[in-house]
Order: structure tokens, then C-alpha cells, then sequence
């Protein structure tokens, strides 16, 4: 999953409303493409590929990606390809593409505002369409099966649990206000499940010497892989991400040294599974930005993560670090991306 | 471009009205299964698979590439979900072509299809445009007026439609896969045809379909070891913004930079007599001396006398869909990787009844949206 081109990640740009606050998906998006291009020292009329993402399901409406043309820069017609997931997997695309050599510059944009009436009905909607969909499970149900099946192996408790959302929560001093609280759907409280919000984010990337002339200290991509599992839960191990764990060895993260790993859980139990699986070694900052906890525009929520841990290295703050996007009920498909301060 | 990529296999469904004999699994499944028998290669030999099709709310099922990767063998591997309207499947086959070039993958499975007995197409399709007034006419209508916009600035004679039409339903009849097979079909019956949405008949519109399309796209080496590759010597996706004031619906400057793209990709300078056939998506009739235009296979106004001198009628000099085309089946999501499955079939020499003698060069050709997204690719017998 490495390759010879060196390709890396030269800006990023996300705009998250914690509250609807009206703007449409061109004006959430304008201002995140508009900050990751700034600074990347590519001209926005020379984007060479554009990939982008979104749900149009959970904004309620098809087409909805017509809607955000006007944030794209660059006058069209552009190299242009879309798909309805999340903005990690274009983010995956963008880079498959400028190896395959369909150009030097990227630029990946995912948007989300989950103005359907329910967005929690219309993720439940990801399960098999025949057998579990009418069940009507909602998918924080499924989210605690696999939270109680943690607890029934022994692996971690509701405690450990709490202190996942005090670290992630801005406001929750201590665990204690978390366990104080009513269950959501036992064992899971309602701040053990990710606010949903609106946001977009940009990330700009760039091949070889299109990246080296762009910034002083561009994110260098080492690989980006993703792997799906089957979607049948009764056939997976729920307390652990074996995906995640394969795309780490295969990565080369797994028992090496990372300094920052972002990691995309909307729930607060997943967060312990997936550094497990990622295994990294000494002391890594897990989740500077806070992760999905408190702020999950779903859909823009993985390329969120990726994009932070570039940041934490085009800001000097990071030498090797790993953003994590997932995708499905109780972690069924994940993405990793590893990058590093210095080319090879 | 770096590497080189071959269609090595390809399978469909046999299309039809309503396929209440398999799930959305199964008709994926059966269309996958086809092309990896064609392609002599077992689903352990896959190490990607790419997933079109329309917009997730058209069956109600959020991400289906979640649930239909155990039917497609991929679990385990990595799974792409391409987007967009009819030019789906094309875009699927272009996120295909990048994941074999980009050095990293050898063997992907490329599967679109759409299950409309189970969706709400025409429900789906109704929403609003920014900054435009909410339209009630639904898809078809923008047809319609698309289409009325070409007879005035081209002077094309009203028959126009009834031609197009009945070239591709009869070569429909050579198509043992498509769904909508009328022999005995003639101008007469299609012109009588009620009128939908001026100019468009019923008899010149692509029927509501359950259908999937599935290609095995291989590097070098897997096409090495194929008997018959169709080699992949262009492939470009392009979009613009649909609602724009530069945006001309009817010769939209996407399909015709798509178009120069692939050419250019391609060498090629004469496309009308260099390329031996062209599947086009073509949903109504109407649309084909249009599209003929937009990309750049005969001159501008002139696309209509293509038509009516029978230029585009297989035994022609540029056969345009001899595979009955989206008048033969129109599964939203695949209709795209149709056509360029049925371009790669012609140079593979497999396309049976409805087979160009001695093709090739094909162009597969595909577009959405708001006439607002296109695919294309030029496939060729020989090793660029």
C-alpha cells in the first residue's frame, strides 16, 4: 500500500457549526476550501483533480452535491469524480489518482449537514436493506451491543468509557459526570455518543515537486489503505477492529512510533478499540482536536481526522502521524493514512 | 498516464422491469459472477472492488456498499462507492482505471446496477436547484426541453426521434441481455407514440429498470494472460456547475472537454473514422444527434443528418449503440457502465449478435446530473 510517488497533503481547511445556522453546502464549504488552499501554495485555477463526498441522504436530498459546485475553485469544466460516503474515502481517491498520474494537484472536499429530519433513521438505513433494517435498530442499539460485548470479555468497563469523554469533551471535568447520567442504550450514555453537527472540510494535496515548492513542511503520505469487513455482526468479533489492525500492520504503524493519531470513533468505546487495533508504540497524542465525540459532521468527520493529523505535522507539532476514518455500524469498514515530515 | 489497463472480463444481468427473483445482491452477484467466468479468475484474485450507482435515497439504502460487499467477495479488500446519477457506472469504471494505473492494485472488479422495482426513481428526482424555482416535471422534462433547444437551433425535422429510436430498439432485438425487445417494431407505431414530454414519445424512452453491469479491469500482466483484452487508451471524468450562466445544457462544454480528453488521450484526430463504434447514453432518442455534437463525432447542426442518412445504424459508417443502447435497458446506475462495457465488447470481439465486424477502437461514453457530468473512455484491441 506505499508507493514510489511522493505525494502530501500541503493544506486543510474545516468549518464545523456546532448549531445549524442556515448556511447552505457551497457557503460551509467555501470558507474550508478557501483556508486549506491558503497557505498550500497551489493556485486554485491550477487544481488539477477534484474529488469530493458527501451523504445526500442525510441532507434529504438528491442531487445535493449540484449545490455545492459553486465553493469548488477553478473555472470548470473540472476532472471531477464524487461519491456519497465519507470524504476520507475521496481523500483515498484523490491520492489513487494523482499516482495513477491524472495530475499534480489535489483538492478532496466533504460536506455535511444533516438537515434530514432524523439523521439517526437514515444512518440505520446502512443495515442490510431485507433482514435488519425493518427491526427499526437504531444504530447507537447496535453501537452498545458491541459496548456490552467489551464489557462481557473483560476488556474495558463503563469507567473506562467516561474517561474517553472526559478527555474528548470540552465541559466534562470528570467522569463522574458521565456515570451520573442515564443510559442512551445501555452501557452507553448520551455523551458516549457523538454530537451530530454540519460541517465541511478541505484538504489540499500535491504530487512531488508540485508539493516541495508548496510549503516548508508538506504531510508526506507513506500509504493509505482501507479494508471492509463482512456487515453480518453475528460472523465478527465485535470487541475488536480486525480491518483496523490489518491496515496498521500492512501500514507499518503497527509497534512503531507515532507521535499524533487521530481516530475517527463516534462512539466512546470505539476509541479504545481502534488504538488497539492501530497499536502503535511510546507515547502517542491521541485526538488533539478532540475527535468525533464532541463534533460529528457525518461524512466530513474521517477527512476531519486525516486532515488534523496532517496539521499537527505542517505545523511543526508532529513528525509521523495517522489519521483513521470508519464507516457502518460497530466499525465494519476503516481507513487508515499514515504520513511523515520527511519525503523518502 | 503511467500504467496500462485492460478489460479483461465482462458480465451483466438480464435487465427487466422488475427482478423479484434475486435481491440487490443477487443481481449484483449474477452480473459479477459473469464477468470473473469471462475473465477465467476467481473472486480471491480481486483486490478491489468499485460500486456505482444512484444516489443512495433512490432505494433507501444508505452506503450499500456496506451490505453488499459479502456478496461481491470483498470483505477483506478495499471498497469505493462511486456517486452520481447515470454517469455512475462510468465514473465506477474511471475510479477503476485509476486504482490499476496508480501502480498499487492488479485485478478490479467494477460492478454498478440499480434495483428501480425497489426505488422511487421518479420521487428521488424531484428537488429543488439552487437558486431555482422548485420543478415539477421531474427528469424527463428537462429532456424534453433539452431536446426542443436542438430542433431549433439545428432545424432537426420532427422524424428525427422516430430514426434514433428505431435503430436502437432493432438492434435491441441482437441483444440477448436487454429488456425491452420489440421485433416487428416500426416508424409508424413509435411516431403514434404518446407524446410525454414535447418532443419526447414513449416509444423514444428508456424503460425503468433492475439491472447490474460488472467489468474486471486488470494491469499489464493480468491482461497478459487474457486472450482478448480491451485495452484502456483514454479514460477522463469532467463536471460543471449546473446552474451557471455559461452552462449550455445542450452542447455542454463538460461532454465536449470530456470528449477532446479522451481523443487526445487516445491520438486520435478523426474520432468518425478512426473509432469503429460508440455506445453513447442515449436515455431518449432524441438525444443522440445531440450528443453525436457534443462529443465531437460529427459537426456542429449536423448531428440530426447522421441520423437520418443512417450514419449511426450498425452497417453504418459510425455505429451508435448497436447494443440497443439505454432503449434497452436503462438501470439508472449501470446504464453508464453498460456503455462502456458494450465499447469494451466490440474490440474483444464478444458482442455476439450485435457485433461491429472487425472493430477496434470503441468510445464508451456516459453522463448525469443535470447534463452537468460525463465519463468517457476509448477502448482498442491493441497494447497502447
Amino acid at each position: 500500500m506505499t508507493s514510489n510517488t511522493p505525494v502530501a497533503v500541503v493544506g486543510f481547511g474545516a468549518e464545523i457549526v456546532s448549531r445549524g445556522d442556515g448556511r447552505s453546502d457551497a457557503e460551509l464549504l467555501a470558507p474550508a476550501v478557501e483556508r486549506a488552499l491558503e497557505g498550500s501554495g497551489v493556485d486554485p485555477a491550477q487544481v488539477d483533480v477534484l474529488c469530493t463526498a458527501g451523504s445526500e441522504f442525510l441532507g434529504g436530498v438528491v442531487g445535493g452535491i449540484m449545490g455545492a459546485f459553486d465553493a469548488f475553485p477553478g473555472w470548470p469544466p473540472r476532472s471531477h469524480s464524487h461519491l456519497e460516503g465519507d470524504g476520507a474515502f475521496a481523500f483515498h481517491e484523490a491520492w489513487i489518482r494523482l499516482l495513477a498520474g491524472e495530475g499534480r494537484t489535489a483538492l478532496v472536499c466533504a460536506f455535511s449537514r444533516p438537515s434530514a429530519a432524523d439523521p439517526v433513521s437514515v444512518l440505520a438505513l446502512q443495515d442490510d436493506p431485507y433482514v435488519v433494517a425493518p427491526l427499526g435498530i437504531q444504530p447507537a442499539t447496535l453501537a452498545a451491543l458491541q459496548a456490552r460485548a467489551l464489557i462481557d470479555a473483560g476488556k474495558w468497563t463503563e469507567d473506562d468509557f467516561a474517561r474517553v469523554v472526559a478527555a474528548r469533551r470540552p465541559g466534562i471535568a470528570s467522569r463522574g459526570h458521565v456515570l451520573d447520567r442515564p443510559y442512551r442504550s445501555s452501557p452507553l450514555r448520551e455523551l458516549d455518543c457523538s454530537t451530530v453537527c454540519a460541517g465541511a472540510a478541505a484538504v489540499v494535496l500535491a504530487a512531488g515537486e508540485a508539493a516541495s515548492s508548496a510549503r516548508r513542511r508538506p504531510a508526506w503520505i507513506r500509504g493509505v489503505a482501507q479494508q471492509l469487513e463482512t456487515q453480518s455482526l453475528g460472523s465478527r468479533d465485535l470487541t475488536q477492529s480486525i480491518s483496523t489492525a490489518a491496515l496498521s500492520t500492512r501500514l507499518g504503524i503497527a509497534g512503531a512510533g507515532l507521535d499524533v493519531l487521530e481516530v475517527h470513533a463516534p462512539y466512546s468505546h470505539q476509541e479504545l478499540i481502534l488504538v488497539d487495533a492501530i497499536a502503535a508504540a511510546g507515547r502517542v497524542a491521541l485526538n488533539p482536536s478532540g475527535g468525533a465525540l464532541p463534533a460529528d459532521p457525518i461524512m466530513a468527520t474521517g477527512l476531519v481526522r486525516i486532515g488534523h493529523a496532517a496539521d499537527a505535522i505542517m505545523s511543526g507539532a508532529a513528525t509521523r502521524a495517522v489519521g483513521h476514518a470508519t464507516n457502518g455500524a460497530c466499525l465494519q469498514h476503516n481507513l487508515l493514512c499514515l504520513m511523515e515530515a520527511v519525503e523518502k | 498516464m503511467t500504467g496500462r489497463c485492460a478489460v479483461v472480463g465482462t458480465g451483466q444481468t438480464h435487465h427487466a422491469a422488475r427482478r423479484s427473483d434475486v435481491s440487490m445482491a443477487g443481481l449484483v452477484r449474477e452480473a459479477a459472477e459473469r464477468a470473473l467466468a469471462d475473465a477465467e479468475l476467481d473472486w480471491a484474485d480481486i483486490d478491489a472492488v468499485v460500486l456505482g450507482k444512484a444516489p443512495d435515497i433512490m432505494e433507501g439504502v444508505m452506503s450499500p456498499e456496506l451490505h453488499l460487499g459479502d456478496a461481491l467477495a470483498a470483505a477483506g479488500k478495499p471498497i469505493f462507492r462511486a456517486y452520481t446519477s447515470g454517469n455512475a457506472g462510468g465514473m465506477a469504471a474511471s475510479m477503476g482505471v485509476g486504482l490499476i494505473r496508480s501502480g498499487l492494485h492488479s485485478r478490479v472488479l467494477v460492478v454498478a446496477f440499480e434495483k428501480q422495482s425497489e426505488a422511487d426513481a421518479a420521487g428521488a428526482t424531484l428537488q429543488r436547484l439552487p437558486f431555482e424555482a422548485r420543478w415539477q416535471g421531474g427528469t424527463g422534462s428537462l429532456f424534453g426541453a433539452l431536446c426542443q433547444e436542438y430542433i431549433h437551433r439545428s432545424g432537426a425535422p420532427a422524424h428525427i426521434g422516430d430514426v434514433a429510436a428505431l435503430k436502437d430498439r432493432q438492434n435491441a432485438l441482437l441483444n440477448p441481455y436487454a429488456q425491452v425487445r420489440r421485433p416487428g417494431l416500426t416508424l409508424e407505431d413509435i411516431a403514434a407514440s404518446r407524446m410525454l414530454w414535447d418532443p419526447i414519445r414513449l416509444l423514444h424512452s428508456s424503460p425503468s429498470s433492475d439491472g447490474a453491469a460488472a467489468l474486471v479491469i486488470g494491469d499489464d500482466e493480468a491482461a497478459s494472460r487474457c486472450s482478448r483484452p480491451a485495452w484502456v487508451h483514454a479514460c477522463a471524468v469532467r463536471s460543471e456547475p449546473p446552474v451557471a450562466p455559461l452552462h449550455d445544457s445542450v452542447d455542454p462544454a463538460c461532454g465536449r472537454e470530456c470528449a477532446s480528453a479522451v481523443y487526445r488521450q487516445a491520438s486520435i484526430s478523426d474520432p468518425a473514422s478512426q473509432l469503429d463504434a460508440a455506445e453513447l447514453f442515449v436515455p431518449y432518442s432524441w438525444m443522440e444527434p445531440l450528443l453525436l455534437e457534443n462529443v465531437g463525432l460529427v459537426a456542429k447542426g449536423q448531428g440530426w443528418r447522421a441520423v437520418d442518412d443512417g450514419l449511426t445504424a450498425i452497417g453504418g459508417g459510425l455505429p451508435v449503440n448497436p447494443s440497443g443502447g439505454l432503449l434497452g435497458a436503462n438501470p439508472i446506475g449501470a446504464g453508464g457502465l453498460i456503455r462502456f462495457m458494450e465499447a469494451a465488447m466490440q474490440v474483444r470481439g464478444t458482442a455476439g449478435q450485435h457485433q461491429i465486424d472487425g472493430a477496434r477502437l470503441a468510445v464508451g461514453h456516459a453522463a448525469g446530473g443535470y447534463a452537468n457530468f460525463v465519463a468517457m473512455w476509448v477502448v482498442g484491441s491493441d497494447r497502447p
